[in-house]
């Protein structure tokens, strides 16, 4: 009988850690969507305490898919400059090429986090164009690599109703990331030089 | 007041923590995870596969995502473990290799609990590493791989399931709590998810406008299907736009209502499968709606299963599903739709059971609402008359005789509707002993030319209807004894048997249960929305279950504990508490109280707040005589349920085996604070004649009584209190009543045992048999009674081989034949005796007579001064009633019999 009473306190014991547990994993799991701005300053305080956590777990995600607003696109052009002279361009991502569908996805988030990237964050944009130059110029064996960053505005239902395409070219609108290029063979992405175009 | 409040506010506080307990911790079955552990691992590996395609691009130092890019927007967030920063270059395919072996792993569920935890590690590692190239896909993996791996997700479907199958190894796996907590997280963040997701599209622009969806479909980077013709119908658009968001943020609310639960999940299945298919996002849209495998009962994906192998390997063994109704009401019951609602009976009536009192069995609760039991033994418009009644609110069960009719009306107040065409003496016969069954049970006949005369019963018990009577007359004869009906359409009343045979089938298919339903869902869809199906089927998957197990109360209440667990037998139903609880009921019913506690225990495992498993374990506890187990059990129900009534009597009872007489009756008190029941002061009763406070025992089965007069152990117990008072006439006119009630036959044996050890009503069938035995073992052969005497019997000395002399101690002349005959005890008056048995002994006085007498001494000194024994043999002096002999007091005695004239002249010659 006492055997049966400990093992009751046990699992009561048991059950209050684990539910402990629960609180806390539910606070944090619905902290980081909550902090997302404009969110309230509590939220983001709660947030502050639970992101390790959300960080080690993967779980530190807002969920805002395709909102506030599905926008437009955001993709990368690039032109790879062989040491002869030959150019080869591309486009990140690239239907034809990038398959299966998920790997284009793949290569598609890339640039949407370009896109994603405030244009006040110069820096870091010009980090990350760097970084996305690095595996090209590996890839093509090129010798500088000339990135551009293309946004494909959506089309409106009465631009589709008067006849055009969503590939419309003046749909794509285009703007220099600049030239990168290796310095040595083991040269790391932060330490590539940039020439503004 | 004050501290009412503050119990007030503990009660709900304990009540809450309960229903927390319930919600997280209440062990399930684990095959919706395993479901969830395929589906899932399957994506995994795929997603690993396909990141493997360009893994230098990705996972390289020169890669997409940069090491001192990707460490540096991690800093500041935390640690963001991922093997891959000490992986080397060129050791990343053979690491990446070992990966995909160990997902394969834990897809295919070998070493799942080891496998589901690298899972794990690789899918938050990889998506650590590749930070920039994550969306959607990689988030929802990573949270189901770490909730899979917190549960037994490789219980089923799995190669250790295979692998313990074919090593034979401990049987199916057992409920978890883990499973619960795993199946729970992943509803709730799913919840969580879609709040948010729904919130945050709130501060849109475009999902207010409408045009949203629009912009989706003119993204040409995510379009994979061209959807811009949609531009000629905008009010499409218009009207997906709000709905995505309303769906959005209502799922957290409406997927916990059952009923609307596959509405909303299978909006959801619509809306990500349209994302798979017009954005291209088909991994995120599938691994979406895995995660809705978490919200369907495990018994339907098992059904599922079942019914997908089955079509794959079609066999002929027997089916698995629920047993069909025949196996209740025969054959013809599967004909008639409404059998699906057979014996369908209020739970209550199978919830609580008590321990058996020393003298008598605990009777087990009436249901107290009014049913309806259908007597019709053809199934010509019973099941248009069922679906009518049923339609106005009132539960049916139709049965094919009057003797299914007084089963049920055991268990349950009813009205019994007789449509068969008897005639009065036979229905008069059935319902007399319906009516002593259940003295509450009330009757609507149908008239016939045979049964036109009126049958004797009480005004206001019983109801005519024409013979060509239409439903609503039914109905308004049930609401003149007392059935309430919920308002209804009235309509067909009158159904042509078409529409009677379209009524069996509508019946059949709104009941969704049983295996052909189920096949002929899987028919109705297509293997692509197979997952819609899995949805839809949410609340049918309840109903299956929920048949079987009414059916097994059924069962149990009406005694066929055997068919119960036929009933409850499908592997599918052990997860659920009360399968397991009924089958507890089930096998103790049929003396199996070893199995009925191991049922008991694996429905507390699975629900630890299961108070009546509890309380009928300890009944099992009880009848094993490990009253201190009951004891625990009980005060471990009425701790998670103070106000059970019945848990509390029951606590009384086992206070009472262990003859703690006032801990019992302060139990017995509580328990009617708490429940009105007969039995309770009949209890308390036997508490105070334990103690023997005779007269406060006679004031318990009194009120006892004053609940239920028919209520024979009170009766009985009545009795003896009241013998031990020395009030012998009452004591006697309760034990009439006990026997007259005595409806099971429960105390009638202990009445008559009563009667003839105490009251000493039969005290001479008792000395006979007791002659008899004794006779039969000393080797006389008993013939027939020739004096017509149940003293008197003739009995013959058998030879007995080489024993010469046997016999010859007692009987100096063994006759071959003689009168043997049985006397009895001596008295301060002389030996008592039964005079008829002197009249035999005085006639039969020229042959040897053997008398059985007890303190044979005292036989020639007795004396009468009785003037009417004047000439009665010597010594037995009168009748009496007020002994019982034993074997070892019949010892033969041969004497001579002589009147008191003989004596005297036998002693005057002896003088002289």
């Amino acid at each position: 009988m006492s055997g049966s009473r400990t093992k009751s306190l046990a699992i009561r014991w048991v059950k209050l850690v684990g539910s402990c547990c629960i609180l806390f994993h539910l606070i944090a799991v619905a902290a980081a969507p909550a902090s997302v701005p404009p969110a309230p300053a509590t939220a983001g305080r709660v947030f502050a305490c639970v992101e390790p956590y959300l960080q080690f777990t993967f779980l530190n995600h807002g969920y805002h898919f395709f909102a506030p607003d599905p926008g437009s696109s955001s993709l990368i052009e690039y032109t790879a400059v062989m040491e002869n002279g030959d150019r080869i361009w591309g486009r990140i991502p690239d239907k034809s090429r990038h398959r299966p569908r998920l790997l284009y996805h793949r290569y598609f988030m890339l640039t949407e986090f370009l896109g994603s990237l405030p244009e006040s964050q110069v820096e870091l944009r010009q980090s990350v164009a760097g970084t996305y130059a690095l595996p090209l110029l590996e890839q093509y064996g090129a010798d500088k690599v000339e990135l551009s960053y293309v946004v494909h505005e959506l089309s409106t239902r009465e631009e589709i109703l008067a006849g055009r395409q969503l590939t419309d070219p003046s749909k794509y609108l285009v703007n220099q990331l600049g030239t990168y290029s290796l310095r040595s063979p083991t040269q790391s992405a932060s330490s590539l030089s940039t020439t503004d175009p | 007041m004050f501290p009412n409040v503050w119990q007030l506010v503990i009660s709900r506080f304990k009540g809450a923590a309960n229903a927390w307990d319930r919600f997280w911790f209440t062990p399930k079955d684990s095959f919706s995870l395993s479901v969830i552990r395929l589906l899932t691992g399957g994506m995994l590996f795929y997603s690993i596969l396909v990141w493997g395609l360009n893994l230098d691009a990705f996972f390289g130092r020169n890669g997409f995502n940069g090491e001192g890019l990707i460490s540096g927007l991690q800093a500041s967030r935390g640690f963001a473990p991922s093997f891959w920063w000490y992986v080397p270059d060129d050791w990343m395919l053979p690491v990446h290799v070992l990966c995909c072996v160990l997902v394969l792993a834990f897809f295919l569920g070998a070493y799942t609990r080891v496998t589901s935890i690298l899972a794990w590690c690789i899918a938050i590692s990889y998506s650590h590493r590749a930070l920039l190239a994550n969306f959607g896909l990689d988030q929802i993996l990573c949270l189901l791989t770490m909730y899979l791996m917190l549960a037994p997700c490789g219980d089923h479907l799995s190669v250790d399931a295979w692998l313990r199958t074919r090593q034979r190894r401990d049987g199916s796996p057992k409920p978890s709590p883990m499973t619960s907590v795993a199946t729970r997280l992943i509803q709730i963040h799913f919840c969580v998810i879609y709040f948010f997701a729904g919130l945050s599209k709130l501060q849109g622009e475009t999902w207010w406008n409408g045009t949203a969806i629009w912009n989706a479909i003119a993204n040409y980077e995510y379009q994979s299907l061209d959807l811009t013709f949609l531009a000629r119908w905008p009010f499409i658009i218009d009207v997906i736009t709000p709905a995505t968001v309303l769906w959005e943020l209502s799922f957290a609310a409406l997927v916990w209502n059952r009923t609307l639960r596959p509405f909303v999940l299978f909006l959801g299945v619509g809306m990500h499968l349209g994302i798979g298919a017009f954005l291209g996002m088909w991994t995120f849209g599938l691994i979406m709606t895995f995660g809705y495998v978490s919200f369907v009962e495990p018994l339907f994906l098992r059904n599922v299963m079942q019914s997908v192998r089955r079509r794959v390997r079609p066999t002929v063994a027997t089916p698995t599903g629920p047993p069909e109704v025949r196996d209740i009401l025969g054959p013809e019951a599967e004909l008639v739709g409404a059998s699906a609602t057979q014996f369908r009976t209020d739970n209550s009536t199978s919830n609580s059971k008590s321990l058996e009192p020393q003298t008598s069995a605990h009777e087990r609760p009436r249901s107290t609402s009014v049913d309806l039991v259908l007597v019709k033994s053809k199934r010509r418009h019973v099941s248009a008359v069922v679906e009518y009644l049923e339609r106005h609110g009132r539960r049916v069960y139709w049965v094919d005789g009057l003797v299914q009719a007084q089963q049920l009306a055991r268990c349950m107040n009813a009205i019994v509707i007789v449509l068969d065409k008897r005639n009065a003496e036979e229905i008069a016969h059935c319902v007399e002993r319906i009516k002593r069954t259940n003295p509450h049970t009330k009757f609507v006949i149908r008239r016939g030319r045979r049964n036109s005369d009126h049958l004797p019963l009480p005004d206001g018990d019983c109801e005519f209807i024409p013979e060509n009577c239409s439903h609503r007359q039914i109905r308004l004869a049930c609401e003149l004894l007392g059935a309430n009906f919920e308002s209804g359409k009235d309509g067909g009343e009158k159904m042509s048997d078409e529409s009677r045979e379209q009524s069996d089938l509508r019946q059949i298919g709104a009941s969704g249960r049983g295996e052909h339903e189920l096949a002929r869902n899987i028919k109705r869809v297509s293997a692509l929305l197979l997952v819609i199906a899995l949805a839809s089927g949410c609340n049918s998957s309840d109903l299956d279950p929920q048949v079987a197990m009414d059916r097994a109360a059924s069962l149990n209440d009406l005694g066929r504990h055997d068919e119960a667990l036929v009933a409850l037998a499908e592997e599918a139903l052990e997860a659920v508490p009360r399968v397991r609880y009924l089958k507890g009921i089930a096998y103790e019913g049929v003396g199996d109280l070893e199995r009925a506690i191991e049922s008991y225990t694996a429905c507390l495992e699975l629900d630890p707040n299961y108070t009546d498993a509890l309380n009928n374990r300890a009944v099992v506890y009880g009848k094993i005589d490990k009253i201190e187990l009951a004891i625990a059990d009980l005060e471990e129900a009425i701790e998670r349920n103070p106000n059970d009534g019945i848990a509390w009597a029951n606590l009384g009872l086992a206070h009472h085996e262990m003859g703690n007489f006032e801990v019992a009756i302060k139990h017995y008190n509580e328990a009617e604070k708490r429940t009105v029941q007969p039995q309770i002061a009949f209890q308390r009763g036997n508490s105070y004649l334990g103690l023997e406070k005779f007269e406060l025992a006679v004031q318990d089965y009194e009120a006892s009584l004053k609940l239920d007069s028919r209520f024979a152990p009170a009766h009985l117990n009545k009795a003896i209190a009241l013998f031990r008072l020395g009030q012998l006439s009452l004591a006697r006119e309760s034990l009439a009543k006990a026997e007259r009630f005595d409806s099971d036959m429960s105390v009638t044996a202990i009445v008559r045992n009563m009667r003839s050890t105490i009251l000493n009503d039969d005290l001479q069938s008792i000395a006979e048999e007791e002659a008899k035995r004794w006779l039969s073992a000393k080797g006389w052969e008993i013939s027939q009674n020739s004096l017509e005497d149940t003293f008197c019997f003739r009995a013959t000395r058998l030879p007995v081989a080489g024993d010469e002399r046997a016999g010859s101690e007692h009987i100096p002349s063994p006759p071959d034949d003689f009168i043997a005959i049985v006397l009895v005890k001596h008295s301060d008056q002389g030996v008592l005796c039964e005079s008829s048995v002197l009249k035999s002994v005085w006639d039969a006085k020229d042959q040897t007579v053997s008398l059985f007498v007890f303190d044979s001494d005292k036989l020639e000194a007795a004396v009468t001064d009785d003037p009417q024994a004047s000439e009665l043999p010597t010594g037995i002096a009168s009748i009496d009633y007020d002994w019982r002999p034993k074997p070892s007091e019949l010892e033969p005695v041969q004497y001579r019999i002589q009147t008191p004239t003989q004596f005297a002249q036998q002693q005057s010659s002896e003088g002289s």
